[in-house]
């Protein structure tokens, strides 16, 4: 597992107490998240629905919805700011800097122009080649994406394609700009799970040939355990828990990331009790005085309800939201398939 | 004669279903032990079926479509068999395309097949027609639920009228007993009977999904039929709904089956798993043998796949997947194992002959494996490649 200090590479994204309301303003769903992204670095988005890991990353893409918008905060890429600038700076940053894929790749492809087609147009209007020389680079991009006979994919439309192919096509678009920052938000979610490990395994590549940065949503805490060096555990639109990857899997220190590995798909092929939190998280936009986990907390008292949480530092690059850190004992997934039973209050 | 038999089979089986204390669900299957081939047996009440006597039982299934342009039809189901007993969960896996939700449809009669039986208390469902056919699904005996709640729900309807039309539908008792099933139903699912009067969309996912679980469960079937019923959820969520499926096979003795692509979902709750491939059965067997010691080089590639927290020692994905290009594919292997153009080990013999059903296990049968090289591509493993973990081979790649 990469240390922090294996990372001497420099911060490509800064995100500083970014607040994203949603309804027109009149509820916040993203309050107050920091973090930042190193170049090459993967950094992991886990949580439930809800949780405001989406509208974070629409944040830095410049794409929320109508009636969402960021409030309070800054996210500074590469020394440029990407809050409110005019759609003509985004021109100049998505695709060639910044680049996304989604869940599912079909909705992003035009289903009436061959894939190939759609490549090319990238690769003419955001890197000005000609005809020709689109059309070379989007073949040679296509058999850098694991797809065979791209010559062939090239002509073939859409719905030719399956989900895994489209989604390859997709990454091949997103990166045909040469970004720096990619952002995969549930990516492989749709995707057959031999088709996902392939995926995963392309995305890794590409990380690791072209020095990109990801930030990986995902709700399978599994999947980030596998691809993504540091992660960032979100509840109820905050950041509850931050660290290596690895280490916050071990050992977590917040409470609701301890339930989310308690339920999470551990790759158990034993009948086992199946855990689950109890209770559901706080309405959108709730306004709490204190921590916004703890109805479905087992370790919750009295200060945990009375005041706002500070998301505290730790050693080893790690922080998290929990006054009561120092007190509790957590188990992690070290301890194996057996570590993923008994819990306190949240389990049957 | 037909469905007044059924009828009088459904009548039976649902009076012998009470309310029987629920087992303790706390008494996990150890792993290494045979799971016994009635694992409902101890709930199971004493209706006039014996206990080991299959509840569903699927004989040489086919199902074919017909090509858009004409022509020779596409084969989606070949020889498929799939047994379920009161009270237990099957899970279905395979990849997209693999013909797992035909199967579940032509289970429920949305599919005609055009070979084989689909017997359920020993008679074939598959081949009732007209009157009889009505009869039997207003019987509500087998029972669907969809993936996507938000979408099998009607957003106009009110949970509870949605819950309660099928009985509507079938003309069951008054408007007050119906409404009194609706009620029961919501809270044998464990929602509060006041959400008989909200829409789909003022429920969180959950809750909705529970809401189609009512929906199946108020027609007092013997058969439910899953379909991806956990992957739209959150993974607490998705825990909730699983553990209502297990508690409901014990109460009321339902054959489940449940399709899903979350191997680990699965491995929480069902007895049995039946691996597809292209629409034939590859792998079939106890779910816990069949997931540590897969003996199909496609099952291993699956759970080689499936993506893990622990980073424990298995084979890596890598290890399993097909060294030959793509383009070498169909022609050379049509005609021999399904899986054959993907697969490692293959060898001139699974080009030209389809394998059988090996069984292996205890009871004998339990388990059948579909491959001509089930005893030796393991080795094969071992001589290639020094097995490691998939996470660090990609984390030291990534370095």
């Amino acid at each position: 597992m990469p240390e922090p200090t294996t990372h001497p590479a420099e911060v490509l994204l800064t995100i500083d107490g970014l607040r994203v309301t949603i309804a027109g303003g009149r509820t916040e769903a993203v309050r107050g998240v920091s973090f930042e992204v190193r170049r090459g670095e993967t950094v992991g988005i886990v949580g439930e629905s809800g949780s405001g890991k989406t509208l974070v990353c629409r944040s830095v893409l410049g794409v929320l919805a109508p009636g969402c918008a960021v409030s309070d905060g800054t996210i500074d890429f590469a020394g440029t700011s990407l809050v409110g600038i005019p759609r003509r700076a985004w021109d100049q940053l998505r695709g060639t800097r910044i680049a996304a894929v989604f869940q599912d790749p079909a909705s992003y492809l035009n289903p009436s122009v061959p894939v190939g087609h759609q490549l090319a147009e990238q690769l003419r209007v955001k890197l000005g080649r000609s005809r020709r020389d689109a059309r070379d680079a989007a073949v040679r991009l296509l058999a850098a994406m694991g797809l065979h006979e791209p010559a062939r994919v090239y002509r073939q439309y859409p719905y030719e394609l399956s989900g895994g192919m489209l989604q390859r096509v997709v990454l091949a678009i997103a990166v045909s700009g040469d970004p720096q920052l990619l952002i995969a938000d549930e990516a492989t979610t749709a995707l057959d799970v031999t088709i996902q490990a392939e995926v995963l395994e392309l995305l890794a590549g590409l990380r690791a040939d072209r020095g990109l940065a990801v930030i990986a949503v995902s709700h399978d805490l599994a999947v980030i355990a596998e691809f993504c060096d540091r992660v960032l555990v979100f509840y109820a639109g905050e950041i509850v828990e931050a660290g290596p990857t690895a280490a916050v899997l071990r050992a977590p220190r917040h409470p609701y990331t301890e339930a989310l590995l308690r339920v999470a798909s551990v790759g158990s092929w034993e009948r086992r009790n199946l855990a689950v939190i109890d209770g559901q998280p706080p309405a959108v936009g709730a306004t709490l005085p204190g921590c916004r986990f703890a109805d479905r907390c087992a370790f919750a008292t009295e200060q945990c309800r009375t005041r706002p949480i500070p998301l505290t530092e730790l050693a080893d690059g790690r922080a998290v939201r929990c006054v009561r850190v120092d007190e509790i004992a957590l188990s992690g997934a070290g301890a194996g398939a057996a570590g993923a039973g008994a819990g306190a209050g949240a389990s049957r | 004669m037909t469905d007044t038999d059924l009828d009088a089979a459904g009548r039976a089986a649902s009076a012998a279903t009470p309310p029987t204390p629920p087992t303790p669900s706390t008494s996990p299957t150890p792993s290494t032990s045979p799971i016994p081939s009635t694992p409902s047996a101890p709930s199971t009440p004493s209706a006039s079926s014996t206990p080991s006597a299959p509840l569903l039982h699927v004989e040489e299934l086919g199902v074919s479509f017909a090509r858009p342009g004409g022509g020779r039809r596409i084969r989606v189901l070949d020889d498929v068999e799939l047994t379920v007993r009161p009270g237990e969960i099957v899970g279905v896996v395979g990849e997209t395309g693999s013909g797992k939700t035909t199967l579940a449809r032509a289970i429920a009669g949305l599919t005609t097949p055009d070979g084989g039986r689909v017997l359920l208390d020993d008679r074939d469902i598959a081949r009732l027609r007209g009157r009889a056919r009505r009869r039997f699904r207003r019987g509500g005996a087998i029972q669907f639920v969809f993936q996507d709640p938000l979408r099998s729900l009607d957003p106009e309807l009110t949970v509870g009228a949605s819950v309660g039309e099928g009985l509507a539908i079938a003309g069951v008792g008054s408007r007050a007993q119906r409404a009194e099933r609706v009620a029961g139903a919501l809270r044998q699912v464990g929602l509060d009977p006041a959400v008989a009067d909200r829409l789909p969309a003022q429920l969180s996912g959950g809750q909705r999904q529970r809401a189609s679980i009512a929906r199946a469960v108020v027609a007092d079937p013997r058969l439910l039929l899953c379909d991806e019923p956990v992957s739209a959820l959150d993974a607490s969520n998705r825990n909730h709904i699983l553990l209502l499926l297990d508690e409901l096979r014990r109460r009321l003795a339902l054959g489940i089956v449940v399709i899903s692509h979350d191997l680990s979902s699965l491995a929480g709750i069902a007895d049995r798993v039946v691996v597809l491939y292209r629409g034939r059965v590859v792998e079939a067997g106890p779910i816990a043998d069949v997931f540590t010691r897969p003996r199909h080089p496609y099952t291993a590639l699956l759970i080689a796949s499936a993506p893990d927290i622990h980073g424990r020692d298995r084979l890596a994905a890598a290890q399993l997947r097909s060294q030959r290009p793509d383009d070498d594919a169909t022609a050379r292997w049509a005609g021999g194992c399904v899986f054959a153009h993907r697969c490692r080990f293959a060898t001139d013999v699974c080009a030209q002959t389809p394998p059988s059903q090996d069984a292996a296990g205890r009871p004998a049968g339990d388990w059948t494996v579909a491959c001509h090289h089930t005893d030796t591509w393991r080795n094969q493993t071992a001589a290639t490649a020094t097995p490691t973990t998939a996470v660090t081979a990609r984390k030291e790649s990534s370095a």
